[in-house]
């Protein structure tokens, strides 16, 4: 390779951007079926140069290091978006894994929320924005044009920075979803999805009493579990979420924090955070992206303890960012 | 010699006069605001006060309008400015609302400039073009094609059959609805535009992720939250239109009566100033008119202010919401 020992994270990027549309087209959509021949073609196309390491690592060898994993929820394969021409990702490729924390970490700006917003289609809700490459949840492509982007959106939930519930009560928060997709059979089977969600946010010992009072009266950290309730109401299979705690003092984050790692039992979460502290407590797998790439994804342990690429450590370091 | 040079007395109390004259022109301008409204509602209501004083109440009340036996009522132009304007609000609500939600959440980008251009100099196309085109254009194409129709099909009905019967002479009260319809739409649509676009797409973005469709989030989330704005835009074209002059005044009719049918010549309370005032004779019909005039006035400013009120109360709300 070209340069030092320490940047052999770089590697990665170039023969996967070399390879481009050629072994995406060749691949076809058959290979999302499989996970085993994925991960195997990806180490050989140079993406995990270190293949002595997975070797040599037992638990390495059930959870590859890198960006593919087995039986992905999410598979993502040079993705590009653009808005209004400027480019603000570019040929990202990453796997969100089943049952597990995806952490993406990384300077401002440099396309977290963006590539977060590509999953569940979100870009499509901004005049301007363009998105390439494949996208596949489930072994089927979200761009399909059979795909009911209304119904992709249901499955997948999304959390965002600044809490942000509807002006209805805290009752009608949580069954909105549920009452959009028809999902209760009857009234009581609603208050059962309710209080379920509710509970499952950890938020029900707090508002059972007040349920029909405005969610915009709670605080903050109650705020930010009235939308995460509110997203586990429809049953996603995976939630998003984007710097879910930024707008929120350090107990409130606590709460949040423990509540992803029992969410993360049922479902597959993808979470951006300008915390590396919380990046490391959360998560299993932490991607850093740098100017709209992705430099480096590996297991949290591995990359905050051994990152491969010089970016990666000097932003963990605090060197920049 | 330094830079910072002394100031001389007499330079900074020149300074200090200028300052002074300065501030009292502007004041000065402002208060000219106020001194012609005031002046425009006195003169109004002196003009107005002959007519007034002489028919008192009846002037409300009464449809008929004779100058020869010197006999007005103002009820013929009362009713037609309010069914004109009520009208050209049904047909423009819909068709401004599908215009906003159209340029704020449906459009591409490269569509929204030239459509929101478009009407923006829609709204700067002079009244009396309007009042032409109505005139010589709309009017004829609504005799031959639109009324015979709505007379066919509308008028054997129950209850809103009779708005719709009789001859179709092209021009009338429903033509007068069309113009100021079309007339008002760019006020509103631009009004509307700009209050779904003070919706925070982070309340879109959170119904669009629990896989809410463009559907429901306009109507569970841009709406609602936009409501007080599209009502005071509502307001604004209810303004205009009830004010609308030379082109009402093209294919109204002119006839200072109460028809049942909407087909039927109508007049408005500014169509009828239009046409009289030059040929008025005798102090009580100008008066009448002038009390007219002043009719209007209180209307159209009651409107403007409600309008105006509502507008304020949305940009608040959008204020503390940030
Ligand atoms: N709606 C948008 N329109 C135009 N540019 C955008 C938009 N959203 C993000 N960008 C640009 O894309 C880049 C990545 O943004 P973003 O994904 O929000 O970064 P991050 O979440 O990592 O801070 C930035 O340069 C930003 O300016
Ligand atoms: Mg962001």
């Amino acid at each position: 390779m070209n340069e030092e020992i320490p940047e052999p994270g770089r590697a990665p990027e170039e023969p996967q951007a070399r390879r481009g549309g050629a072994a995406r087209e060749g691949n076809g959509l058959g290979r999302e079926e499989d996970g085993a021949p994925l991960t195997r073609q990806r180490a050989d196309g140079g993406l995990n140069l270190k293949p002595s390491g997975r070797v040599s690592v037992p638990e390495e060898a059930t959870q590859p290091d890198g960006a593919t994993v087995e039986n992905p929820v999410f598979s993502c394969r040079d993705v590009n978006v653009f808005y209004s021409g400027k480019q603000a990702l570019k040929e990202v490729s990453l796997d969100v894994g089943r049952r597990q924390v995806l952490a993406m970490i990384g300077p401002s700006g440099c396309g977290k929320s963006t590539f977060l917003r590509c999953l569940n289609r979100m870009n499509d809700t901004i005049a301007g924005a363009r998105v390439t490459g494949h996208i596949h949840l489930d072994g089927r492509d979200i761009h399909d044009e059979s795909v009911d982007v209304a119904q992709l959106r249901a499955r997948i939930g999304m959390v965002f920075q600044k809490p942000n519930p509807f002006p209805k009560s805290i009752y009608d928060n949580v069954a909105y979803g549920p009452r959009i997709h028809g999902l209760a059979r009857s009234r009581a089977h609603l208050d059962d999805i309710v209080c379920s969600s509710l509970t499952r946010a950890g938020l029900w010992e707090e508002v059972k009493d007040r349920l029909s009072s405005p969610g915009t009266g709670l605080s903050g950290g109650q705020q930010q579990r009235l939308c995460i309730a509110r997203t586990i109401a429809v049953q996603p299979e995976v939630i998003l979420m984007d710097e879910p705690c930024s707008a929120l003092d350090p107990i409130a984050t606590a709460r949040i924090e423990d509540l992803i790692d029992e969410l993360r039992e049922s479902y597959a979460i993808v979470i951006v955070t300008h915390s590396m502290q919380q990046a490391a407590r959360v998560s299993q797998r932490t991607a850093y992206f740098h100017l709209g790439e992705l430099i480096e994804v590996g297991n949290t342990d591995r990359v905050f303890t051994n990152p491969r690429h010089r970016l990666t450590e000097d932003y963990i370091t605090g060197r920049f960012g | 010699m330094s830079s910072v040079a002394a100031i001389e007395p007499a330079q900074a109390s020149g300074q200090r006069l200028r300052e002074r004259a300065f501030r009292t022109a502007t004041f000065a301008a402002a208060l000219l605001v106020l001194a012609l409204l005031g002046g425009v509602a006195l003169s109004l209501l002196l003009g107005a006060w002959p007519a007034l004083a002489h028919f008192k109440l009846d002037f409300l009340t009464r449809e008929i309008w004779n100058p020869v036996t010197d006999k007005f009522g103002a009820l013929a132009p009362i009713y037609g400015t309010v069914v004109t304007s009520f009208l050209a609000l049904l047909l423009a609500i819909p068709v401004s609302f599908g215009i906003a939600i159209f340029l704020t959440e449906l459009a591409p980008v490269w569509l929204k400039r030239p459509v929101g251009v478009a009407i923006e100099l829609l709204a700067a196309v002079p009244s009396i073009i309007y009042g032409i085109w109505g005139l010589f254009v709309l009017a004829p194409i609504l005799q031959r094609h639109v009324q015979p129709w709505l007379i066919d099909w509308l008028g054997p009905l129950p209850l809103i059959g009779r708005l719709f019967q009789g001859p179709p002479y092209g021009i009338g009260v429903l033509t007068a609805s069309f113009v100021l319809a079309i007339m008002v739409i760019p006020f509103i649509s631009a009004v509307m535009r700009d209050v779904f676009e003070m919706v925070p797409d982070v309340l879109k973005e959170s119904a669009y992720g629990l896989g809410a469709t463009t559907w429901e989030v306009i109507w569970q989330v841009v709406v609602p939250y936009a409501r007080t704005g599209i009502i005071g835009g509502v307001m604004l074209g209810l303004g205009r239109a009830l004010g609308e002059t030379m082109a009402v005044t093209f294919v109204i009719g002119n006839a200072h009566r109460i028809g049942s049918s909407l087909l039927a010549p109508g007049t408005t309370i500014s169509a009828s100033i239009a046409n009289e005032f030059a040929e008025a004779v005798g102090d009580l019909y100008t008066s009448a008119l002038v009390a007219l005039g002043a009719l209007l006035f209180l209307i159209t400013f009651a409107v403007i202010a409600a309008a105006r009120l509502m507008l304020m109360r949305l940009d608040r709300r959008a204020l503390s919401s940030v």
